[in-house]
């Protein structure tokens, strides 16, 4: 929030356009500039913001920084209930992780979720073009929202539609163009390349910790996403070799493969606590097609569960509710030694859960699940947080 | 009445557009504050190790052994220094120490590099101790520094100590002018329970002077172990937010740098710890305040600011200065405040509500409400 506030006011007090070090792709600094313009209003009208405890932006300045993330949510809400999906739409609008990113923490995950949906909906109606476009802004919004994407262009490859190949990555590139152009008139590609996608790739220079469970227990600092990123593009790209294989739609399996690669992105990749949200809308989505409503609830238990464990082991309550990082309110539940590594395999353990449901036959929830991942976390708790194993 | 979404899609990006770029740079709260600071890089001066100025002789009459009663310990020296100790298995830590009187002036920016090798199952160190011209003594060394109770790997290891850097981090101060460096301590520890023969050999032990090297562009080349670039910064009455500095930087193959931000020997920000990028020379470096953890391995002069590159490992040997920019904020991240326990409470019950009760219920009667008869 104290990025998204800083370029904002620097924009609306000292006229600065920075797009040379924003630090991620640029559609989130569109929205906040259209978002915020409204807040810049009233400040010029004589509106005086108050600042509550210790937080890095002002009150009503922190709703218009959020406002584009939850007018998100509520898009995301419509347009499931509008295409028949009413339980995915509930599950995803209530769900306390969107809540909580989008209102408390204030991520804009659920920005590229829009498009994500907006995307699958279009392919679901085999609306191909529609789908590219909707996907291209996902993709320009967070990265991962390009993985649809990349396997659309792929199945036209493969089935050797190559004037439609051109026609989805001419469709991609002129989005992108539009949208990137700023960085390049203002000379920050140098800046864009080595800051941000660099580190998607693991090449970056810059050695940091991530939240997976390889930096978590071994210790190990990574430029950018760990190595095994890899993994997950081979177990994507191979889901969707063999699904495509079975239907000539290619709806389901570019929603399965995405699935997947929301759910392995989150272990072999930087793993980042918001990445969570990810498997959520796409799992309602694939549980609403295929009438998992197993996968529905799961989904959605996912979901609060890691409310909890971003909120206790990551950020700490302290953060989002007085803008204090050291201040922990929940006790021995938070702010503890080896709390990543807590986090790292429990939620290692909701993602393979995850995918079980995915995978397998429709089952039915059931509460024991909840059990288990308590059993988990407790087992973790006792290792990682009280014994240490991880530093020994 | 049917709603059109398109005409109100389009009325509310035109009125956002024309509130975006009418209200640009108008707001007069000042609560941020941005420099490009590339024309305020006075001078970029390079730091690389100078000539030894003094090398230890490794004779009986030099060295001190040290050792409790319970531990036996054999110092030889001959053109090095080795430590053999056999620790008995003990309820408490035990360590045995040798050290030996030194002269070196703190004035003359030392480094002192030992080139040493410690058996596995130990730890060790090295510690300073001197005197001011006042014949104050002083210890140049701090419990919480790398240079402590640093594990024995069994292989031969390089370490270096900054005298004055050393002096300062241990009493919070900068040295008083004219002090020297008295004796110098080498210690093997062993923590309880441990019991076997264990060695420490010192190959060599020298200090060497620091030297700069000033270069009248924004680029400077050598074999350096850091970059020093000396900012003349406006006053601003804002915290420093972020500070960005991009550069071109080569260095031996395994070259790792940290960057600083310094005003005087206060660390203001620290960036990441980075590696020589295989596919770019170039790189964007972000310093932030919550970072500042750490300190360069010299004494930064006491009325500078400037942006310190230091080479963990390796050497640098071309770096090139291309932006610099610092963002200031009015409201900083703070790391600890108090609040009220009550006030605390109830905002905790609040949001506990808020989060997973209010929704969770929702869901619930949701799915009750729309059940389906069948």
């Amino acid at each position: 929030m104290a990025i998204w506030a800083n370029y904002q006011r620097i924009f609306y007090q000292s006229g600065i356009l920075d797009f040379r070090s924003f630090p991620t792709l640029p559609v989130i600094y569109y929205m906040q500039l259209a978002a915020y313009s409204f807040y810049a209003l009233i400040g010029n009208l004589g509106f005086n913001d108050p600042l509550l405890f210790f937080h890095t932006t002002y009150v009503v300045e922190g709703v218009f920084l959020k406002l584009p993330m939850i007018i998100a949510d509520v898009g995301v809400f419509f347009l499931l209930a509008r295409s028949t999906k009413c339980l995915a739409a509930a599950l995803y609008f209530l769900n306390p992780f969107m809540i909580y990113l989008s209102a408390a923490w204030g991520t804009y995950d659920s920005v590229m979720i829009i498009f994500l949906v907006a995307g699958f909906l279009a392919l679901e109606r085999n609306n191909e073009k529609l789908a590219t476009v909707a996907f291209s802004i996902s993709g320009l919004v967070k990265l991962f929202g390009f993985l649809p994407l990349v396997l659309i262009v792929g199945e036209s490859l493969m089935r050797r539609r190559i004037k439609e190949s051109f026609l989805q990555l001419g469709i991609a590139g002129s989005i992108a163009s539009v949208t990137l152009a700023p960085i390049v008139m203002q000379g920050g590609q140098q800046n864009f390349i080595s800051g941000f996608i660099l580190r998607f790739l693991g090449v970056s220079g810059a050695q940091t910790r991530n939240y997976s469970i390889f930096s978590a227990l071994l210790g190990t600092s990574f430029g950018g996403a760990p190595p095994y990123i890899w993994i997950a593009v081979i177990i994507v790209a191979l889901t969707f070799l063999v699904t495509i294989r079975r239907t000539s739609s290619l709806f389901v399996p570019v929603l399965l493969s995405s699935t997947l690669g929301a759910i392995f992105l989150n272990i072999f990749s930087q793993s980042e606590p918001q990445w969570l949200s990810w498997p959520i809308p796409l799992a309602l989505m694939y549980a609403s097609i295929t009438k998992r409503v197993g996968l529905a609830s799961y989904a959605y238990a996912f979901g609060a569960i890691a409310t909890f464990l971003t909120m206790t082991l990551t950020q700490g309550t302290g953060y989002v509710l007085f803008g204090l990082p050291l201040a922990f309110f929940l006790g021995p539940l938070e702010g503890f030694a080896g709390a990543i590594a807590v986090y790292a395999v429990t939620t290692l353990c909701l993602l393979l859960l995850l995918t079980g449901y995915v995978l397998s036959k429709p089952v039915k929830f059931k509460l024991e699940v909840l059990a288990l991942i308590v059993v988990v976390y407790t087992q973790a708790y006792f290792w990682l947080a009280i014994v240490g194993i991880q530093n020994t | 009445m049917k709603i059109r979404a398109y005409p109100i899609l389009i009325s509310i990006v035109l009125v956002t557009s024309v509130l975006t770029i009418g209200l640009r740079g108008t707001t007069q709260q000042t609560t941020a504050y941005q420099t490009d600071s590339l024309q305020n890089a006075h001078s970029i001066q390079g730091v690389s190790l100078g000539k030894v100025l003094w090398s230890a002789d490794f004779n009986a009459t030099s060295w001190h052994l040290s050792a409790p009663d319970m531990t036996l310990a054999r110092l030889q020296l001959n053109n090095s220094l080795e430590l053999n100790v056999t620790f008995a298995n003990q309820p408490i830590p035990e360590a045995v120490e040798v050290s030996r009187n030194a002269n070196l002036s703190l004035d003359q920016n030392l480094v002192v590099f030992a080139q040493l090798a410690v058996s596995v199952g130990v730890h060790y160190g090295v510690r300073f101790s001197g005197m001011t011209p006042g014949g104050a003594p002083f210890d140049a060394w701090r419990e919480t520094s790398e240079l402590q109770h640093r594990p024995g790997r069994g292989s031969p290891e390089n370490i270096t100590a900054n005298l004055a850097s050393e002096a300062y981090l241990a009493n919070g101060q900068t040295p008083v002018p004219g002090s020297i460096i008295t004796r110098i301590w080498f210690y093997v520890e062993a923590t309880p329970g441990t019991s076997g023969e264990f060695s420490m050999k010192v190959a060599s032990l020298k200090s060497l002077s620091l030297q700069r090297t000033a270069s009248d562009s924004h680029e400077i080349s050598g074999t350096l172990e850091a970059v020093v670039i000396d900012l003349d910064l406006p006053s601003v009455s804002q915290n420093l937010f972020q500070a960005y500095v991009g550069f071109d930087i080569l260095g031996t193959s395994n070259l790792q740098y940290t960057p600083f931000f310094m005003n005087g020997t206060s660390v203001l920000a620290q960036g990441f710890t980075y590696v020589q990028n295989r596919l770019t020379t170039y790189e964007i470096a972000v310093l932030l305040p919550n970072l500042a953890v750490g300190f360069p391995p010299f004494l930064p002069e006491a009325n500078s600011t400037a942006v310190i590159i230091v080479a963990k490992a390796g050497e640098i040997s071309f770096f090139k200065l291309d932006s610099l920019s610092f963002k200031f904020t009015s409201t900083p991240l703070m790391a600890e405040g108090v609040v009220d326990p009550n006030v605390a409470r109830l905002t905790m019950i609040y949001y506990f509500l808020f989060l997973f009760v209010t929704p969770v219920a929702a869901v619930i009667l949701l799915s009750r409400a729309f059940k389906s008869e069948s």
